[in-house]
């Protein structure tokens, strides 16, 4: 009972701006009880709002579409981007794994190794570690000297080999001295490696070749 | 009547009023009329949809839909260090489409000094209306490249694979080779081909108008399955010099052809099968068909002397006989109907059993392998694995012959004995040796290591099967007994092999001719021998088919074996034993 007149004075007062105004002037001079009702007011949405929700849905999805055909455009581009690369890379793998192939096939480093003036090891030998022991019987590699062994120096050695891309042997050095004691007999002596770690490990070498 | 009259007329009058006017009526029709129109409307609908629907819808889909084929990569072919014996790799065919080459001739000048190929067999490939024409197969990527570059018209390209052997020749009659098609022909290409080539994929997805994959279309993709490599027992750098010494020696002694076998006696493992002459296998149609064949595995010769390591271990391991033992060689035996003699003419012989061996006596092996019989010296051969297959499987291997024990005649024993009457391949001559090398215990030999699958996994052949065949104290006697052959007095002076211990066995056996079926005057020299003879880590055998410089298998075949082996022995890096040969007596005191 309490929210009755409550109600009715809020509904007195909502509905009271639009009656007064319908009846303005007309009041004084017709009965309290009747009124002219205006038509009831529908709140009308406004037009321009509409459009921008409906041009903002349109522009969202047109510009979702454009976002996701250029990403895929993108990702397409970057595909093709990579693949080309791959076979680029597959290109250059299969052309050096070939070169790789050929150049480290027997007959090209038989080759390679003749023309630095080497010769294939007659007759395998072998020195016992730690006791020095030679196993087999070695021989002078058979062929005719290129170099003799006092040119073949420390700088010189290793100056031939490097000059055709091959790196020198580590720690190999040519005893001149040892070969000296042979030339001018015009017989092939074999140039003696010295080893300097071998050395130090208190093993000595004949400076002859061992036959 | 007049009401009736008057509402005729209205009737008559007012019929058109009500069709186009009464607005009800004019309804129910329009309502009639679009229900019918929607109602076929829905009814083709639900024919579409739900009746028709998958079908049409995958239809559509096959339309868009394409299927690649992606070729599986070919398994390389590898030596026992993984070093390429055969490999493919990328490769583009030049293909043309003719009716877009407007100017034929300029076209073809362009391309025939990238392509090496002739400019006038290039425009007559170029002129015509075939949209589809192969200029070149196989070039490289980078050729392509260069004629990509010259933007030429109708000019296209095509992607396959190339084989290549890098090692050209080397070990050709091991890896054999692959035809047009990329599928093996011949050796272990065409042996282990499914293996080889694995499993083709395929790619199936949506494609649009232009060619291109629809993104989010569906597509399925099986990968292709790459093939196996095969990692062979062969020693790459081996092979190469075992097949440059025979070819050198077939050559320099104007014989037919030559095999040499390079095993590990213990493990069984080939480390090097070369035969001369042989082939490119890059270019297999310019050899000749003997050429293309594996020789040590598929040629069938009389073993001649070499067999008579298996006669005289027989008659050691049966008890019947030691080194020492005396044997009178007469200056020939009659056996059968046939008198046998020995290569060169003697008159009566003291030998021992080892001197029966150094100096190849037919006479005395004969009367040697009497004192164990026919029947024990068959089943010796067939546990040194002689007619038997060599278990390596290769294509167009053959495993020899031997007539079954109750087919010989009088004279097939004696014959048998020192190694005629009977055919082996290489292989089984090395096996023979291998197993004295081996202290007795025969093992099956093998030619590939492992197979590596495309996922890293790594597939190792069956255990080698082994087989006793004599005892360890026979195989150390009969080992002495080689090293006799190539000592002092021996046949085969020159296998010698300074700072090592060498035992083996030469062998001249005549050959049969085929037209006429009797020994002519050709023979088969040999030389199989083991290295170091008190500890044997290589054995080595060497064949000259044919010579006509030369004819005994320890002058011909002796310094083939001798450099093989010496580089074998410092390629392995096999130090010597330092021990001293026995001195076995060859005659004794008569």
């Amino acid at each position: 009972m309490s929210a009755a007149p409550h109600l009715e004075h809020s509904l007195n007062h909502s509905t009271e701006s639009a009656t007064e105004y319908a009846t303005r002037g007309v009041r004084k001079r017709t009965r309290e009880n009747l009124r002219l009702v205006a038509p009831m007011r529908v709140r009308k949405a406004s037009r321009g709002m509409f459009v921008v929700v409906l041009a903002s849905i349109l522009g969202v999805g047109f510009f979702g579409m454009l976002l996701i055909n250029t990403t895929l455009a993108q990702g397409a581009f970057t595909l093709s981007e990579l693949r080309s690369t791959q076979t680029e890379l597959n290109r250059m793998e299969a052309t050096l794994i070939e070169s790789v192939a050929a150049l480290a096939a027997p007959t090209a480093l038989e080759e390679k190794a003749r023309s630095l003036g080497m010769v294939p090891s007659s007759t395998p030998a072998f020195i016992q570690i730690p006791s020095g022991k030679v196993l087999g019987k070695p021989r002078p590699a058979p062929g005719n000297r290129v170099a003799t062994p006092a040119d073949a120096t420390v700088g010189e050695g290793v100056e031939a080999p490097s000059s055709s891309g091959l790196p020198p042997a580590l720690g190999q050095t040519y005893d001149p001295a040892a070969s000296d004691a042979k030339r001018g007999t015009g017989e092939w002596s074999e140039p003696t490696l010295i080893d300097s770690r071998v050395i130090s490990e208190d093993l000595s070498f004949d400076s002859n070749p061992v036959q | 009547m007049s009401a009736n009259r008057g509402g005729q007329n209205f009737s008559e009058y007012g019929t058109a009023r009500i069709d186009l006017g009464n607005t009800r009526r004019r309804g129910t029709i329009l309502i009639v009329v679009s229900t019918l129109i929607l109602m076929i409307f829905a009814g083709r609908l639900i024919d579409l949809q739900a009746v028709q629907g998958n079908k049409l819808a995958s239809a559509a889909l096959d339309q868009r839909l394409t299927t690649v084929k992606l070729p599986a990569e070919r398994g390389s072919i590898l030596d026992s260090s993984g070093a390429p014996l055969a490999i493919t790799v990328e490769a583009k065919n030049v293909t043309a489409d003719q009716t877009m080459v407007t100017d034929p001739i300029f076209v073809a000048q362009a391309l025939s000094p990238i392509l090496g190929a002739d400019a006038d067999i290039l425009a007559n490939r170029l002129t015509g209306e075939r949209r589809f024409m192969y200029l070149a197969k196989e070039v490289t990527p980078q050729t392509w490249e260069q004629i990509s570059a010259l933007r030429l018209p109708g000019i296209f390209s095509e992607d396959t694979s190339r084989r290549i052997y890098p090692a050209g020749e080397l070990a050709a009659n091991v890896i054999g080779f692959v035809g047009a098609q990329g599928s093996g022909l011949g050796g272990y290409e065409y042996a282990f081909n499914d293996q080889l080539s694995g499993t083709p994929g395929e790619s199936t997805y949506e494609r649009g108008s232009g060619g291109r994959a629809i993104p989010t279309g569906s597509s399925v993709r099986v990968d292709a399955q790459p093939g196996v490599d095969i990692e062979l027992t062969i020693d790459r750098d081996i092979q190469y010099f075992a097949q440059k010494e025979i070819a050198l020696a077939v050559q320099n002694s104007g014989a037919i052809d030559g095999t040499v076998v390079v095993m590990d006696p213990q493990s069984g493992q080939i480390l090097a099968l070369a035969t001369a002459p042989t082939f490119d296998p890059s270019n297999p149609t310019q050899g000749t068909q003997k050429n293309l064949n594996n020789r040590p595995l598929t040629s069938a010769f009389e073993p001649g002397s070499t067999s008579k390591v298996m006669t005289l271990a027989a008659v050691i391991n049966e008890g019947a006989a030691t080194p020492y033992t005396p044997i009178k060689v007469p200056k020939f035996l009659l056996r059968g109907d046939k008198e046998f003699h020995d290569s060169t003419p003697h008159g009566t012989l003291n030998l021992t059993l080892s001197g029966v061996m150094a100096k190849s006596s037919n006479i005395g092996t004969i009367l040697a392998a009497e004192r164990i019989g026919g029947k024990k010296l068959s089943k010796y051969l067939e546990r040194f694995g002689i007619g038997q297959p060599t278990g390596l499987g290769f294509p167009g291997e053959t495993s020899g012959f031997v007539p079954e024990y109750k087919d010989w005649s009088p004279t097939s024993f004696p014959t048998i004995a020192f190694g005629q009457g009977l055919s082996v391949n290489a292989v089984q001559v090395a096996s023979v040796f291998s197993t004295i090398a081996n202290d007795g215990l025969r093992v099956e030999p093998s030619l590939v290591q492992k197979i590596v699958h495309a996922d890293g996994s790594v597939e190792e052949p069956e255990a080698p099967v082994t087989t006793r065949v004599v005892s360890r104290e026979t195989a150390i006697q009969v080992r002495a007994m080689l090293e006799s052959v190539v000592g002092e007095g021996g046949t085969a002076t020159n296998a010698k092999i300074p700072g090592y211990r060498v035992g083996g066995k030469t062998g001249t056996a005549q050959v049969v001719d085929e037209r006429t079926g009797e020994y002519s005057e050709e023979v088969i020299a040999s030389f199989a021998g083991m290295v170091p003879a008190d500890d044997p880590q290589l054995v080595v055998t060497v064949f000259i088919s044919q010579p006509r410089n030369g004819r005994y298998g320890g002058e011909l075949g002796g310094p083939v074996f001798k450099k093989v082996a010496q580089y074998a022995l410092g390629a392995l890096e096999i130090p010597p034993t330092g021990s001293r040969s026995p001195k076995l007596a060859l005659t004794f005191g008569g």
